[in-house]
């Protein structure tokens, strides 16, 4: 058992750092090496001409000259001595951008991710167990309209009342962790919706369980029988969509930040397609299919935690493996 | 409070009376009545037997009288009292105390029943902590005791398993562990077995026996199976539509039966008439020796790549299946039975050995087109999963003559119509699809099916184990007759030895991928040579005599 999960680990970091080669290898090829070179476009770019002396420092940087194979190694040498390029509107380093934007969406996304649990939770259980139908009904119907409303009418609503209304917290300045919640909120509304609707799902499939009949033929209360053994059971689809939620979280989110005037990844995106900033786009993609890897890569692991029946699974029987 | 105590054993463990359960919202008014007007006691150490079939309503009786009906049913007449106490209409609360310490439940599937996430010592020990048998501290040595009292192996080593480590019989074992383990007075047991192969079965009956004789415990049996009633249980109440047809004595009933459903019963239930078919194969006459299906030393084996773990299916295999003969081919589960029914469908590849069906041998790789499908077909064990949800009857039944291209569509319709009629079922059925039909009804739809291609031979995978013993003997009729008029040669893969004596004429028993015995039927049950097939023999139930009174 414990062999099967050290190879089961093994088997999944190797596939995840595989996926992140994979990715960088394909971005690279995509934005340098495909006709319409981003570079050369840059310097020529009318609305905002570059020098001679700098388009000359650039092109020597980015190597155009060479063939395409050899600007990758170029690039993937700097990449890992952590040399990410340098942005081609500002000239500042991409990895100090980067490392700027970071800690905004951090802080944002760590909070919307806390809230989404908390919010999908409590709808769940409260769709699933609550003892008046009328709750459950509501409760039932909440992540749909969660769903059918887009973040940025939430986000202009709470920004309506908490900020404009009742001023508790500035729309503009930034106040540390008192910014980060109505957008947090914001967010949370939007992606709580598909987690809540699949944890009822899975809290009503595993209540119909036979287990449940024997656990309170056994002398067990409701409360136990549900969050000491129902909730386990129903957790492992919540789980992935949890993760795959945290990725698109970490990713930024371009609307969100921008209704709140926050200068995370997700500006940095925007800010990078609209004047194609390829050195910058290119960086933003490898953290966004890093993050997003990992969180595969945790959700994953977390699995054979909940479930030990995952690790110890062995290959899908196949269609002529007979059982009787 | 001596007398209390005195005057509380008198009483009946479980008193029913006319107990009365509705399922169905109470605003909407189609309403169905699960059980009307039932009344039964069980004293103490006695072990009462419900009988009926699917839909008869013991299920329900045995949850109403546990308190654990669903959420849509409820009680609306009568009353049940467990050890004096009137709980009929308790609410949960009130059942909780209850629950565990006087009555434990043993659920129909063990596979099912225990948190897949937890492991089977730590369930068990939560039962002992939670009704106060045991401390924190004790509770896994006072575990790994009981578990070792129910007959699992290596205790300790198995405290720490999960569920899905353990086989059907190990896991009904902890199930009976944790029913038992507050020393509740009456256990309410729902098909306790009838997940679990034969041999199995008869050891954890015993088990359930043994632990009755040393807890006083009275047990309410819930079972189709008559057979089984007939051996363990002290008195029987025999329910048909939610209502009783019969109760008394288990000898008495089963010897002088009055109602005429429990004639019906007994006579539909294998187990209890062995020689149904014999008229009908003494009619018939001896075989001739022409070989049918021939299988010389058939070898299969399933290797899994991730872990590079070989298991052999199939190892030697060799027997030979009689034209015209019903040739059984017995074993528990994991024996190879399916495997080799697959193989001789052409459907799954074997490693060695040769396989001729009709004259015509087949291939180590099945061809991807089943070209033997006109000589021969396979009956699947779930007819359900075996039709297409999305298919009328009537399409799933044209299926196979379009794919030979055999007739106009007119023709088509008209030898449908016939093997309709064949099969017993009214045209009206055409329209409908697989999910709208009762489990026998499918099942002739598959049989149906199956004889449209006028194949010479059917391979039938456990095709009635699925059935209530009433629709199992239609079943079983409706097929010894096809045989009879179309000449068919079946090979009838079943674990139920008692149906195998009824209806075979030549026997193969598999364990563990190899032929343990092959032969005619006769010899094999009466004199089997090898002690595997006399030990399956000897799990039939119903061979022995009644259960002695408490």
């Amino acid at each position: 058992m414990p062999a099967a999960l050290h190879s089961y680990t093994a088997r999944r970091i190797a596939q995840t750092v595989l996926v992140v080669i994979l990715t960088y290898v394909l971005v690279f090829f995509i934005l340098f090496i495909l006709p319409g070179d981003p570079i050369q476009q840059q310097i020529e770019n009318p609305q905002n001409p570059i020098p001679a002396a700098d388009a000359k420092i650039l092109l020597q940087y980015y190597h155009v000259d060479r063939s395409g194979l050899d600007q990758f190694w170029i690039a993937f040498r700097r990449l890992v001595q952590g040399d990410l390029g340098y942005s081609l509107t500002t000239g500042k380093p991409v990895a100090s951008l980067i490392l700027q934007a970071i800690p905004q969406t951090l802080a944002l996304a760590s909070t919307a991710l806390v809230f989404t649990g908390v919010i999908a939770f409590v709808i769940a259980l409260a769709a699933a167990f609550a003892p008046s139908s009328v709750i459950r009904g509501i409760a039932r119907a909440l992540p749909g309209a969660f769903l059918a409303t887009p973040s940025f009418l939430v986000g202009f609503l709470l920004l309506q009342l908490f900020s404009f209304q009742l001023g508790w917290v500035s729309a503009i300045r930034d106040e540390g962790f008192k910014s980060v919640i109505l957008p947090a909120l914001a967010l949370a509304i939007a992606v709580s919706g598909p987690i809540a609707q699949v944890l009822i799902q899975g809290l009503n499939r595993a209540y119909g369980e036979p287990f449940v009949t024997v656990l309170r033929a056994r002398g067990l209360g409701e409360a136990r029988i549900v969050l000491g053994h129902v909730l386990r059971n129903a957790a492992i689809p919540t789980v992935t969509l949890l993760g795959l939620t945290l990725g698109e979280l970490l990713a930024g989110s371009v609307v969100t930040e921008t209704i709140f005037s926050r200068t995370g990844i997700g500006f940095l995106t925007q800010q990078a397609v609209r004047e194609q900033d390829a050195p910058v786009i290119l960086a933003v993609v490898m953290l966004v299919s890093t993050v997003f890897a990992l969180t595969v890569l945790i959700t994953d692991l977390i699995y054979p935690l909940i479930d030990p029946r995952i690790a110890a699974r062995p290959i899908p029987a196949t269609a002529d493996q007979a059982s009787d | 409070m001596d007398n209390d105590e005195s005057a509380r054993l008198k009483l009946p463990v479980l008193s029913v009376r006319d107990l009365a359960v509705v399922y169905g919202g109470r605003r909407d008014r189609l309403d169905s009545t699960a059980l009307h007007g039932v009344s039964f006691d069980i004293a103490a150490g006695e072990t009462l037997a419900l009988v009926g079939q699917s839909g008869s309503g013991k299920s329900t009786l045995a949850l109403a009288a546990a308190g654990l009906l669903p959420a849509n049913g409820r009680i609306v007449h009568g009353e049940v009292h467990l050890r004096g106490e009137r709980v009929t209409h308790h609410d949960r609360r009130r059942w909780q105390k209850l629950r565990g310490k006087v009555l434990g439940f043993i659920p129909q599937d063990p596979l099912g029943s225990l948190d897949p996430l937890q492991r089977v010592g730590h369930q068990l020990a939560q039962s002992l902590i939670l009704h106060g048998i045991a401390r924190r501290s004790e509770a896994r040595e006072q575990a790994i005791g009981l578990f070792d009292r129910v007959g699992i192996r290596e205790p300790r080593l198995r405290f720490d398993a999960y569920p899905h480590e353990l086989s059907g019989g190990q896991l009904q074992r902890v199930l009976i562990a944790i029913a038992v383990a507050a020393h509740p007075s009456l256990l309410v047991a729902d098909e306790p077995t009838s997940a679990l192969d034969v041999t199995v079965q008869r050891r954890i009956l015993d088990l359930i026996e043994d632990l009755q004789d040393e807890l006083s415990l009275s047990l309410l049996l819930i079972t189709h199976d008559l057979a089984l009633a007939k051996e363990r249980s002290h008195r029987l109440v025999v329910l048909n539509h939610g209502a009783v047809r019969e109760t008394g004595d288990t000898a008495t009933i089963m010897t002088a039966p009055r109602d005429s459903y429990t004639v019906q019963l007994l006579a539909d239930a294998p187990a209890l008439s062995p020689d149904k078919f014999d008229t009908l194969r003494h009619a018939r006459g001896p075989l001739a020796a022409v070989p049918a299906i021939e299988i010389r030393d058939l070898t299969k084996t399933f290797r899994n790549r991730s872990t590079a773990h070989v298991a052999p299916a199939l190892d030697k295999v060799s027997f030979t299946v009689t034209r015209g003969a019903v040739h059984a081919l017995v074993g528990e589960s994991g024996s190879g039975k399916t495997t080799a029914a697959r193989i001789v469908a052409g459907l799954s590849g074997f490693d060695s050995g040769s396989v001729t069906v009709a004259d015509r041998t087949l291939p180590l790789h099945p061809p991807a087109t089943n070209h033997h499908a006109r000589t021969l077909q396979l009956v699947y064990q779930n007819a359900l999963a075996a039709l297409d949800p999305k298919f009328t009857i009537a399409e799933a039944l044209a299926e196979p003559l379009r794919i030979h291209r055999l007739g106009s569509a007119a023709q088509r319709h008209a030898s449908i119509r016939a093997i309709l009629e064949q099969v017993g079922l009214p045209d009206s059925i055409l329209e409908r699809r697989p999910r709208d039909l009762s489990g026998g009804q499918r099942q002739r739809v598959a049989i149906a099916r199956a004889l449209l291609l006028q194949p010479e031979l059917l391979v039938l995978d456990e095709p009635t184990s699925a059935l209530d013993v009433t629709v199992q003997a239609r079943l079983v009729e409706l097929l010894m007759e096809l045989k009879q008029r179309n000449g068919l040669t079946y090979l009838f893969i079943s674990h139920d030895l008692s149906l195998v004596r009824q209806i075979a004429d030549e026997i193969t028993v598999l364990s563990a991928g190899k032929v343990v015995e092959t032969g005619p039927a006769d010899r094999i049950l009466s004199s089997p040579s090898h002690p595997y097939t006399a030990d399956l023999l000897a799990a039939v139930p119903g061979r022995g005599g009644f259960r002695s009174a408490a």
